[in-house]
């Protein structure tokens, strides 16, 4: 950073020549130009895409539909209650997105996508998950016997169903939009938003059914209650950080095209398996007060984040590498072509440049970092440039 | 570059399947979760019976515990109820649905009744409950019942509220007139006990 150019201002390359030119909507052109080698006529990967758009439309239409029939009735009778946690969770909702959103190195996910995911997570998975757990939780009554299903349904269903079928919703948008799942921390990202609508609207749900536990006495109190125990207590450690782990393992295939060697193959299901391990652990009747449910949930918490530092570190050190070959082939200082993996690096850039000239060079950073995470994956992992 | 080129053919072998994989696999494991279950869940028996003169322990808080003692033909709907939280019973055409409920401190029988009146609507808008009577089981339980009435039911509410204040147990029942006396005599055996040393 130290060795940036004094004069970013100048054109990016001696000769003057600038990155590839993008049309205006760069972020949607790069969701759709093919990714890799070529791999056979456009036609052949448009039919996939299209399947998988349609079966993303379809199934979060269906899962909203089937939300509603569970919920509906509920929400008409206590109205001012589903207000009032709808309210609440749309704050933590907004934050978490927000939240969610930055934490991906480099730059942030690309927002239709981003906004898919939740959707995804607040219908299509749920929708999915209510028919599922129904028929599991029933099958675990009946062949365990109902004291065994009381106690072990929940940590006996929820991660065999809702683990895959929310991180389905990554899958479908990365074959939608392959270049927005490059790699492991794109799929991480994705998973966690994935998880976050779902985890809304599983509060909403909870909040409601305490109000019916309570007889429906004082229902407000209880979906306060509700939002203290399911946000305050449990929010760190919960859906959004067992699907961004699970989504990272999806993100792990995709860059491999989904046909992972076996080393990509092994980490991905040991990805996926942890990410139903840490849901086992989270429904699991084990740990049962109240601190040993804080503890349960942060223990869920900082696995995950140790997942994301690692997955953090590997995808900035490929774009640095690509950004210094990127830097290297357009005659951009190494150091000042590496600066831009970062936001604050980009800023820093941008603000040596005069004020009339930051959009454009803006717009080349832009074309940069692009060009630099499509390369990012396109080949093994080497050390990092000194 | 062209032996870099070569070597990611390698990598990544070509072919237009590659997108067709994934929502292969996606399929498979939405088919499986979702239809596979449901199938699994419709071939197993949905109820099994009640032994009769069996004493069973609905609800366990706080030291106290609430128990129905069944007679004949009785059965439970095993696949939708919860132990300690919610049952459904069934006997000829009655549907019994039970819940333990647990209110705030200090709310009143009548509190409670007026919850249970929103509560029932959850499920059927049309649902009403009348006002309440105060009933007695043959344990002393004190408790209160009334009916249910609905566009496609009618039926009988019961509500009964654990001495020592910390749960109480709300029924509704739907079915023909003589299933629901039957209703009637199985709420009338509603107990509570203390818990042994130990319970909860």
């Amino acid at each position: 950073m130290s060795h940036a150019r004094p004069e970013p201002d100048a054109p990016f390359s001696a000769d003057g020549r600038v990155p590839s030119p993008r049309a205006s909507d760069q972020e949607h052109e790069a969701i759709e130009r093919p990714t890799g080698p070529p791999w056979g006529p456009t036609r052949h990967r448009r039919a996939p895409r299209l399947a998988a758009a349609a079966l993303f439309g379809l199934l979060c239409v269906v899962g909203f539909v089937l939300m509603l029939n569970a919920l509906f009735g509920a929400v008409l009778v206590f109205p001012g209650e589903a207000a009032l946690s709808i309210l609440l969770l749309a704050m933590v909702g907004v934050v978490g997105f927000l939240l969610l959103r930055r934490i991906r190195p480099v730059r942030e996910p690309d927002l239709v996508y981003s906004l898919s995911a939740l959707i995804w997570g607040m219908t299509g998975a749920v929708g999915l998950a209510l028919v599922a757990n129904g028929h599991l939780s029933s099958i675990w009554n009946k062949v365990g016997g109902l004291a065994f299903g009381s106690v072990w349904g929940a940590a006996s269903t929820a991660p065999l169903n809702e683990e895959p079928l929310k991180v389905l919703g990554v899958v479908l948008i990365a074959v939608m939009a392959p270049l927005v799942v490059r790699g492991p921390i794109d799929g991480f990202i994705l998973g966690a938003l994935v998880g976050l609508g779902f985890q809304l609207v599983e509060d909403f749900t909870y909040s409601l059914n305490m109000i019916l536990m309570q007889g429906g006495v004082d229902g407000m109190v209880a979906v306060v209650r509700s939002f203290f125990l399911r946000v305050g207590l449990t929010g760190l450690g919960s859906h959004w950080a067992m699907t961004a782990v699970a989504g990272a393992a999806v993100g792990l295939l995709a860059a491999a095209s989904w046909r992972p060697g076996p080393g990509r193959g092994t980490a991905a299901a040991l990805l996926f398996l942890l990410a139903m391990g840490m849901h086992w652990l989270f429904d699991a009747p084990l740990l049962g007060t109240v601190p040993g449910i804080v503890l349960k949930a942060l223990s869920i918490f900082l696995t995950t984040m140790i997942v994301y530092f690692l997955l953090r570190r590997a995808h900035r050190s490929r774009v640095r590498r690509a950004l210094a070959r990127e830097g290297e082939e357009l005659g951009v200082r190494r150091s000042a072509a590496m600066a831009l993996a970062s936001r604050g690096g980009r800023d820093r850039e941008l603000a040596r440049v005069a004020r009339p000239e930051r959009p454009a060079v803006r717009t080349r950073q832009e074309q940069m970092i692009d060009s630099a995470e499509d390369r990012a994956f396109d080949g093994p992992p080497r050390p990092d440039p000194p | 570059m062209v032996q870099e080129s070569e070597r990611l053919r390698h990598a990544r072998p070509p072919g237009p399947r590659s997108g067709w994989f994934p929502l292969g696999i996606f399929a498979v494991v939405v088919a499986a979760l979702v239809g596979g279950w449901m199938v699994l869940d419709s071939a197993l028996p949905s109820t099994a019976p009640v032994a009769a003169g069996q004493s069973m322990i609905v609800a366990s808080r706080q030291g106290h515990e609430a128990k129905l003692t069944f007679d004949q033909d009785w059965d439970l709907h095993v696949g939708s109820s919860t132990q300690g939280q919610r049952y459904r019973f069934a006997k000829g055409t009655a549907d019994l649905e039970m819940n333990v409920l647990t209110p705030p401190a200090r709310t009143s029988e009548l509190e409670l009744w007026e919850g249970l009146r929103k509560v029932v609507r959850v499920g059927d808008a049309s649902a009403n409950l009348t006002d309440p009577r105060s009933v007695t089981s043959e344990a002393g339980a004190d408790g209160l019942a009334g009916q249910l009435h609905s566009n496609r039911h009618t039926g009988i509410a019961a509500l009964f509220p654990a001495p020592n204040g910390e749960f109480a147990v709300g029924a509704t029942a739907t079915g023909d007139q003589a299933d629901l006396a039957e209703v009637e005599r199985l709420l009338r055996s509603i107990r509570f006990d203390r818990a042994p040393e130990g319970g909860s």
